[in-house]
């Protein structure tokens, strides 16, 4: 009998374009009915769709075909050729499998490295396959640990902590300047996309008030209309940056639209507050001059990108410290599969032993039938504890090997020896 | 007994200390979360044998120490370590840290390395509670006043890099810009506070020792102008409201003239402030 192995067979951004991605993609109406059909092909299985990748994780007979039932199941159930998907895949079996499980958890298989989204989709997998019972004590044990894996990662390394997308760079920085983002007013001034992206993060993360002005009032009176703010003139636009903590621009105008001049008037009616400037159009909205003046901050979208480069960079020097709590996330879950391996042989080798003491006994006592219960007492406590003495020894050390690789021959020879797999 | 026990503890709490500012140095550098952990058991366990050192000097002698010589240097670097602590913990961040324990090492060094003793003119009131309370409160100011400029550097520096648009990893340990100001502003409230009880209690003592409130001695006049540049940074910040750089260079102003104040007055110029060091019998 060949040992059962966590097997993974699967695609994500890198092995496969978007357009075979699709193909294999489960929906989520569709999950359930593929847990069960994969439940006759593998004992159990967790089946992990988004729109990055798209894994099937299955306990199955390890051995060189491993897997082969769970392709040929993708190719049936999404109706493919085998040409259509097959090659794209890529298959990882046993401590492969977990450590992939585990990678993807952490977030360093990601599109964008140490993306926070991840971790719950993968429990969001796990939890959709416990409840249609697929998932089995090896999967459970496999999802949870990696969860832990996950989180621990993301607490104790900076690979998800810094911002590496523009809108994100801009929240990050607003908070480097004011601290705590409540009450703070952003406005936006014209209607580019960039623009509105940028403003809607910033709410998103706590600012409060949003005031937008554009040329043309019926398209910031529209664009308010979606932000639930409020549309002013444009004409006032030195009165309301004057008022804004934040403001972001995104006009199509040719020249600069908020000149030193303008940004210096307001700035004397603000008195010590900070303006953070994002100037996300091409050709650009503010004179880059205004930088220097006192407690102006300008951000253009290059400068924007730089931050989020350098941020990126930061959660590439995390890769090796993530890897390392994965690897000891890795061998605490082989040594837990190790331990359930032996226990089952620790307790029947006590059972065998006690049954022979039992029958050893019943054979003995029943030849001398004048001994008193304080004898017979006597000779139950002798046999228990020299069984207990005989055991120690064995049972400590099969603990022990437990969590090593030689582990697994160990108990096979002690079933063998003591032929615990035959009844006797 | 207890005496010999002093030096001893001082310098446990020195090599504590100085283990702290290598981690805070490194947490800067570095930016890994454990050299912070380091960091902050350093300044831990020094301020736990820095206070058995206090209360082993306090035992010896029969009162509060913090008046005697170089001592005052030992419970100033006490204080300050005291209060970045407390903040520490408030604010969840430890870039201070990185300014405050090298300054607590240097302080404490300074009190290991000076003389000990009561200038000759201070010796008859050595016992008096008006003279401890001026020593005591004066600093609790200058402590204030260090973690002030603490704060106010690391503004200057976080301004320096956003304006730059060079996103280094530099910031992103640093408290954001907003909470930073705030912190030095209420710093320089208490220290001010502390500083005018100072000066108001000194002339008390003075009263006292020499029948004169004030005598424009060369600490008197050095303490008086760092509180005029206190004044003005009240004055900056919510009557002129400049920027927070500009506030926050008055702050770094003051502490200078602290530096001034307590390294030339104190250690160097001939006074009744004098320590020891020129008018050692």
């Amino acid at each position: 009998m060949s040992a059962t192995e966590v097997i993974v067979v699967g695609l994500n951004h890198q092995a496969a374009p978007v357009e075979v991605r699709e193909l294999l993609a489960f929906s989520p109406v569709k999950l359930r009915e593929a847990q069960m059909a994969l439940r006759q092909r593998a004992a159990e299985n967790v089946i992990l769709s988004t729109c990055n990748r798209m894994e099937v994780y299955a306990v199955s007979p390890a051995g060189r075909n491993a897997g082969d039932d769970i392709v040929a199941f993708l190719g049936e159930f999404h109706g493919l050729g085998r040409d259509e998907y097959a090659p794209y895949l890529y298959r990882h079996v046993g401590m492969e499998a977990v450590g992939h499980l585990f990678t993807v958890a952490a977030g360093l298989d990601s599109m964008i490295l140490g993306e926070p989204q991840i971790l719950g989709q993968v429990r969001a997998a796990y939890e959709a396959s416990a409840a249609s019972h697929t998932a089995g004590p090896l999967l459970s044990r496999a999802f949870s640990q990696a969860l832990k894996a996950g989180k621990k990662v993301r607490s104790d390394t900076a690979i998800s902590r810094h911002a590496v997308s523009v809108s994100y760079a801009a929240v990050e920085l607003a908070r480097k300047i004011f601290g705590s983002l409540a009450g703070r007013k952003v406005l936006v001034v014209g209607a580019g996309k960039m623009g509105e992206l940028a403003a809607r993060t910033l709410l998103d993360n706590g600012l409060a008030a949003v005031v937008v002005t554009n040329r043309t009032y019926a398209i910031a009176m529209e664009l308010a209309g979606r932000f639930g703010g409020r549309a002013a003139e444009f004409e006032r636009l030195p009165d309301l940056v004057a008022e804004a903590d934040v403001a972001i621009a995104s006009t199509g105008a040719p020249g600069f639209v908020l000149t030193s001049g303008l940004v210096r008037q307001a700035m004397r009616g603000r008195r010590n507050r900070p303006l953070f400037l994002i100037d996300i159009a091409v050709p650009r909205d503010i004179d880059p001059q205004v930088q220097t003046q006192d407690n102006v901050f300008l951000y253009d979208i290059d400068d924007l990108q730089s931050v989020c480069a350098a941020n990126l960079e930061e959660r590439r020097r995390e890769v090796a410290l993530a890897r390392r709590i994965i690897e000891i996330e890795v061998a605490e879950f082989a040594a837990w599969r190790e331990g359930r391996q032996v226990a089952p042989t620790i307790s029947a080798l006590r059972q065998r032993l006690e049954e022979i003491r039992q029958a050893e006994i019943r054979k003995s006592l029943g030849r001398c039938s004048d001994l008193s219960d304080q004898q017979r007492s006597a000779v139950e406590a002798l046999t228990c504890a020299m069984v207990n003495k005989i055991l120690h020894q064995p049972v400590t050390r099969l603990k022990a090997k437990s969590g090593n690789p030689d582990g697994a021959r160990y108990d096979q020879v002690v079933r063998e020896l003591f032929a615990l797999d035959e009844e006797i | 007994m207890p005496e010999q026990f002093y030096p001893f503890l001082l310098g446990a709490a020195f090599m504590a200390y100085l283990q702290a500012s290598i981690s805070y140095q490194l947490l800067f550098a570095l930016r890994r979360p454990r050299y912070g952990r380091w960091g902050t058991i350093g300044l831990a366990a020094g301020i736990a044998v820095h206070t058995a050192a206090l209360l082993v000097a306090w035992l010896e002698s029969g009162r509060p120490v913090f008046g005697v010589g170089a001592n005052t240097l030992a419970y100033y670097a006490w204080l300050t370590v005291a209060i970045y602590l407390v903040l520490e913990f408030v604010l969840r961040a430890k870039a201070l840290g990185a300014i405050v324990a090298p300054f607590a090492c240097l302080s404490l060094l300074g009190a290991i390395l000076l003389p000990r003793q009561v200038s000759e003119t201070l010796r008859p009131f050595a016992g008096n509670t008006w003279l401890a309370a001026h020593v005591g409160v004066s600093f609790a100011s200058y402590a204030a006043f260090t973690v002030a400029a603490g704060s106010a550097l690391l503004y200057l520096a976080q301004e320096r890099q956003l304006k730059s648009r060079r996103w280094r990893a530099f910031v992103v340990n640093l408290p954001p810009l907003g909470t930073l100001e705030v912190l030095t502003y209420r710093l320089i409230e208490i220290g001010f506070v502390l500083l005018s009880a100072t000066i108001l209690v000194g002339g008390l003592v003075a009263q006292q020792a020499w029948d004169s409130y004030w005598s424009w001695e060369p600490k008197q006049t050095a303490t008086l102008a760092t509180w005029l540049v206190y004044l003005g940074y009240f004055l900056l910040r919510n009557v002129t409201r400049l920027s927070g750089g500009q506030t926050a260079r008055c702050a770094v102003v003051g502490f200078a003239a602290i530096l001034v104040s307590y390294l030339a007055v104190n250690l160097l110029l001939p006074g009744q402030h004098t320590f020891g060091l020129v008018e050692r019998p």
